[in-house]
């Protein structure tokens, strides 16, 4: 957030104000354009307006608490967000959750893709006037929030994760349910595809519009659909797999154009891979426990503690100070449905993380956005804002 | 020296030194900046570690470098190597006060112009901070610092 602005070059431009205030900034952005006529000299992004210190805040929680936080960063995405912290802290441990629990989280970070990537399609959608998108895409993702609430009592802000596991199984009919979701997910894709794919408007206002080369999106650290738009097929599930991505058997989506049309096909596809994933995850879920076995970050079993004093303390003592991981450092990444989303915790022997560190894909992507707008009409500015994906809550965190 | 826990390649170098260690690093395909941020840990005199992590797109491999700095001591930009660290400097600038060399345009990023203080700093205290929304409001500094309760870490 900033009063003032960088240097300018001295030619006779006009400066807009764009946002923070503006329904096509996709919460509070601050864009000021510097405009000769209606072309867009550059853009200077102006970021911080939803800053609300949650980094500093995780530094006052303990490792456990901590994860409620992490919801709030990319909350289009919760569960990519709490993955990647407990992942952190479990390589912190040298721990990792039991096979059941791995193959869950899977199953929950792509579900959350698949919202993500719908809220995604029906705002760019309505920021290019075609405002009926919208109402499919929430639809289906109302279905998916309904999945959340069934196991786990809330819609968006689950933190259905706890390290080294879950807090507990699915709840009777709930893999069913996703099931049916995912059945009719698939028949419900061409719809969207005859509402955009060949829409000679959306393509109109899409093709050629934000470009930008796949050295200069890896030289912005562009990340995600965003860095496959330009071909280059980079994404973490591959590149440095976590849980049980190793096992599935899924494609990445690449374009090479690297346009806002490019990077809508990218996503597009990556709905269809979401539920190719899901699909093998119902096929292939294994039975057995949901919580690694581990004193220093599971609860003694209830008859345990029914029994013996010292599981009593142990539940006493893991509840009120909460895990303490051995002192160190460690960073974990998930690709989440804006790129590489990595969390960097810093553990000094205590029960409060020293620094936890979130390396967010919004933060890179928008500041490649001059990149993206230089040379555009204002209007295709909207259109290259909207098909970059990001979220000011992980932005400014 | 902490421990690194998760097998990425982690080496210290001088801040001098900094600026031609990723400069090789590049050299060598390193071509992607993943992260640039910083902690702190005030019981140093040296308190401040800038962590550099870097990736290389050929072979996915990884790497992470760290420069320990004090209070106020410089250190080298490395904008003008991977362009995407300007507002990685920017935000460590803002949150913890660190101040880059060399930076085209260090100003706070995430924070007001006219905030006071650097508040990922661990000594900032959280929370307290007296905030006005009028239009001709005035900084005030009355924020004691945040004691902990014994026994729950720094």
């Amino acid at each position: 957030m900033s009063t003032t602005i960088g240097a300018l070059p001295p030619h006779e431009t006009m400066l807009l104000n764009m946002g923070p205030q503006h329904p096509s900034t996709h919460g509070v952005l601050r864009l000021l354009l510097e405009l000769d006529g209606e072309v867009v000299v550059d853009a200077h992004p102006d970021i911080g307006f939803l800053h609300t210190g949650i980094e500093k805040s995780m530094e006052y929680r303990t490792f456990h608490q901590a994860i409620t936080l992490t919801d709030r960063i990319d909350y289009l995405s919760p569960y990519s967000n709490n993955l990647a912290y407990v992942n952190a802290v479990e390589t912190l441990f040298g721990i990792g959750a039991p096979p059941r629990a791995s193959w869950l989280r899977v199953l929950f970070a792509e579900l959350h893709r698949i919202g993500s990537h719908l809220v995604w399609l029906g705002t760019t959608a309505i920021d290019l006037a075609a405002s009926s998108v919208l109402i499919y895409t929430f639809r289906e993702r109302e279905e998916i929030l309904n999945l959340m609430e069934q196991l786990s009592g809330v819609r968006m802000m689950t933190s259905f994760i706890r390290i080294g596991g879950l807090p507990a199984d699915v709840p009777p009919g709930f893999l069913e349910g996703v099931a049916r979701f995912l059945e009719r997910m698939t028949a419900r894709l061409p719809e969207y595809d005859d509402l955009l794919q060949d829409n000679p408007i959306f393509k109109a206002r899409t093709v050629g519009i934000g470009r930008i080369s796949a050295p200069d999106a890896i030289a912005r650290g562009m990340t995600g659909a965003n860095l496959r738009a330009t071909g280059v097929p980079y994404d973490v599930r591959r590149a440095m797999p976590y849980e049980i991505y190793t096992e599935l058997d899924f494609d990445v989506p690449t374009e090479t154009a690297g346009d806002s049309y490019a990077r809508y096909r990218v996503r597009r596809r990556e709905i269809t891979e979401s539920i190719r994933i899901c699909r093998q995850v119902l096929e292939r879920l294994p039975s057995g426990p949901i919580r690694i076995d581990d004193p220093r970050v599971a609860y003694p079993s209830r008859d345990k503690m029914h029994a013996s004093m010292e599981s009593l303390i142990h539940h006493y003592k893991l509840a009120t100070e909460g895990p303490i991981p051995p002192p160190g450092e460690a960073y974990a990444a998930v690709e989440s449905p804006r790129g590489e989303y990595g969390v960097h915790v810093v553990a000094n022997g205590t029960n409060l993380p020293q620094r936890v560190r979130v390396r967010a894909p919004s933060f890179a992507s928008l500041q490649a956005l001059p990149l993206l707008v230089r040379g555009h009409m204002v209007a295709d500015c909207v259109a290259a804002l909207a098909s970059i994906d990001f979220v000011l809550g992980e932005v400014d965190r | 020296m902490i421990r690194v826990a998760d097998g990425i390649p982690t080496g210290t170098v001088r801040p001098d030194q900094l600026h031609r260690a990723i400069d090789a690093l590049l050299t060598e395909g390193f071509d992607y900046l993943v992260d640039l941020f910083a902690y702190d840990t005030p019981e140093r005199q040296e308190r401040f570690d800038v962590v550099y992590l870097l990736h290389r797109m050929s072979d996915g491999a990884r790497t992470r470098l760290k420069v320990q700095v004090a209070d106020g001591d410089p250190v080298p930009t490395i904008t003008d190597l991977y362009p995407n660290a300007d507002w990685y400097e920017r935000e460590v600038f803002d949150l913890y006060g660190v101040p880059f060399t060399g930076h085209p345009d260090l100003r706070r990023i995430l924070l007001p112009d006219d905030w006071i203080g650097h508040p990922l700093r661990r000594d900032h205290p959280l929370g307290g901070e007296v905030v006005d929304y009028g239009l001709r409001a005035e900084r005030r500094d009355t924020v004691a610092p945040l004691v902990f309760p014994e026994g729950t870490g720094r």
